[in-house]
């Protein structure tokens, strides 16, 4: 279990996170909806460790962070590093005795070839192979649906149904909200500088027509086009 | 012609621009350039038969990247086929001249002339390298460092062997020493830049054990690069047993030394009072034992944040 406690995160005069009590437990599944810059990847650092933040972090798996598998974003890959070796640095890292072949190459990448030359997608893919082989205990993944073609977001929402029959924890992000009504068990939405809103399944009806865009016509009207 | 001197305002901005970035005054990098370029020439000169071929190859490898297809591809976009060729030309004139000036000097007319020729013939040529393709490596991928590095820099690993081959063919020995401090060089070169901080984060070590890690894989990976050279020497030169295990203890020591100082600057990348350190620790080796304990301190100090214990 992960407990987060009036955790806060500013950057200088600009709050981004404000007194953010949630509880995430093992085998479920957790969404974090918001728009750009709300804090959805700055609250998943903090629970990384990667951020320094007013509050607490409590959980019972210890250290958390050597139980954690963190899908950025935009994954980095240093040059000339190929995938093969991108997957054995995170393994061993970990002290983690796993090594890409073909049978755990789920998403058939060329694993011989430098991942900085992968496109995004196939970057993404490489990322959440390596975190998985990892034996990680938390999932973070912010973002992972984007870049993926439609096999590979079919495959990767049966990979988190499959984590949470394993007794995982997985936190995801998306901006997608029909990929996290599928698969979450709650959502967290974010508002810049504000509380968090929590909405359970029963719920979801609700966050979306709340989530939907206001005043359309007003913007387009501002933005002249030729 | 403005097409021109605002394509090498734009280079000489940006040039400066890094050096600045790795916390190096550009003046001081251009002063200390040229002190070691007169140098280091006077020293290749005085020892070495065969300084002016070498130094003719070194000035073609420095220019050759400039070759890079998809680079002449875009200059070519921008600025159409005369003004790259152009560019292209005074682009490798300018980087050669320094090396004509020496080879003139050395009076080594020839090569000069040569190198002059050759350097402005290679801007007519660009080569497309396939950039995917990787060869397997014995190293652990926890010191990616020297996996990248190596791969970026194995000809210089070549270049130390045939230069071992020509000392012992020239009997000199200080020739063989100087392929091995080459090689030292490259490998510290590997550790200069700060990884993305994901790449220590990942690591479930504390700080102390992630570090001695680092090292043990590092020296490691330096001794099985140095060992060509070094068993090369030590056949035909036994009697400098003590110049060769002395080149790889400081070798060693150097390679710890600055895997703790980019550790201690992290994440910032290693700048100038850094450097001068090290530089201090090459041309004072006893120095390593005080530079090992100070900056192995700070190294665990700044790495707690990444890594807990």
């Amino acid at each position: 279990m992960i407990k987060v406690e009036k955790l806060s995160k500013s950057y200088g005069s600009k709050q981004i996170l404000k007194e953010v009590n949630l509880t995430f437990s093992e085998g479920k599944i957790y969404g974090i909806v918001g728009e750009n810059g709300a804090g959805k990847t700055t609250f998943f650092r903090c629970i990384a460790g990667l951020e320094s933040y007013e509050g607490n972090i409590h959980s019972d798996i210890t250290p958390l962070k050597n139980h954690l598998g963190l899908l950025l974003t935009e994954p980095y890959f240093p040059d000339k590093l190929t995938g093969k070796e991108y997957i054995s640095l995170l393994c061993e890292a970990r002290n983690v005795n796993e090594e890409a072949n073909e049978d755990n190459n789920i998403f058939g990448l060329p694993l011989n070839q430098y991942a900085s030359t992968y496109s995004t997608g196939m970057k993404k893919k490489l990322a959440l192979t390596a975190i998985l082989l990892q034996q990680n205990k938390v999932f973070i993944l912010d973002e992972p649906y984007n870049g993926l073609d439609i096999e590979s977001n079919i495959l990767l929402n049966e990979l988190i149904l499959k984590l949470r029959d394993l007794n995982k924890i997985v936190i995801l992000s998306s901006h997608i909200f029909s990929t996290l009504r599928d698969v979450c068990h709650q959502i967290i939405w974010l508002k810049t500088g504000l509380s968090p809103e929590i909405f359970k399944q029963n719920q979801f009806g609700i966050l979306e027509q709340e989530m939907k865009p206001t005043n359309l016509t007003e913007k387009l009207c501002r933005i002249k086009l030729y | 012609m403005r097409k021109i001197k605002s394509y090498f305002q734009l280079q000489f901005r940006l040039f400066n621009r890094k050096l600045s970035d790795a916390g190096m005054h550009p003046f001081l990098v251009y002063l200390f350039g040229i002190l070691g370029l007169v140098f280091l020439s006077n020293t290749l000169f005085s020892s070495f038969a065969y300084a002016s071929y070498a130094l003719v190859a070194f000035s073609c490898l420095t220019v050759a990247p400039l070759s890079d297809g998809p680079r002449n591809e875009f200059l070519l976009m921008v600025y159409g086929v005369r003004f790259k060729q152009i560019i292209r030309v005074l682009e490798n004139t300018t980087i050669c001249f320094p090396f004509v000036l020496v080879l003139f000097v050395f009076k080594a007319y020839p090569e000069a002339v040569v190198l002059l020729f050759s350097g402005a013939a290679m801007a007519f040529f660009s080569f497309h390298i396939n950039r995917n393709r990787s060869f397997p490596l014995p190293f652990s991928s926890a010191i990616f460092e020297c996996i990248i590095g190596f791969r970026k820099t194995f000809p210089v690993f070549i270049l130390a062997l045939i230069l071992s081959v020509v000392a012992i063919l020239e009997s000199n020995i200080n020739l063989g020493l100087f392929a091995m401090g080459l090689e030292i060089f490259t490998v510290i070169g590997y550790f200069f830049k700060p990884e993305d901080e994901y790449f220590v984060w990942i690591f479930s070590e504390t700080p102390r054990s992630f570090l001695l890690r680092k090292f043990q894989l590092a020296v490691k990976i330096l001794f099985l690069l140095l060992i060509p050279p070094a068993l090369l020497l030590l056949c035909f030169y036994p009697s400098s047993y003590q110049n060769i295990l002395t080149f790889l203890l400081v070798g060693g020591c150097l390679l710890c030394v600055i895997i703790m100082i980019k550790y201690a600057a992290y994440p910032r990348e290693i700048n100038v009072p850094e450097y001068l350190l090290l530089s201090l620790c090459v041309y004072f080796p006893p120095l390593v034992f005080g530079a090992i304990p100070f900056f192995y301190l700070r190294s665990k100090n700044n790495l707690q944040s990444l890594l807990h214990d």
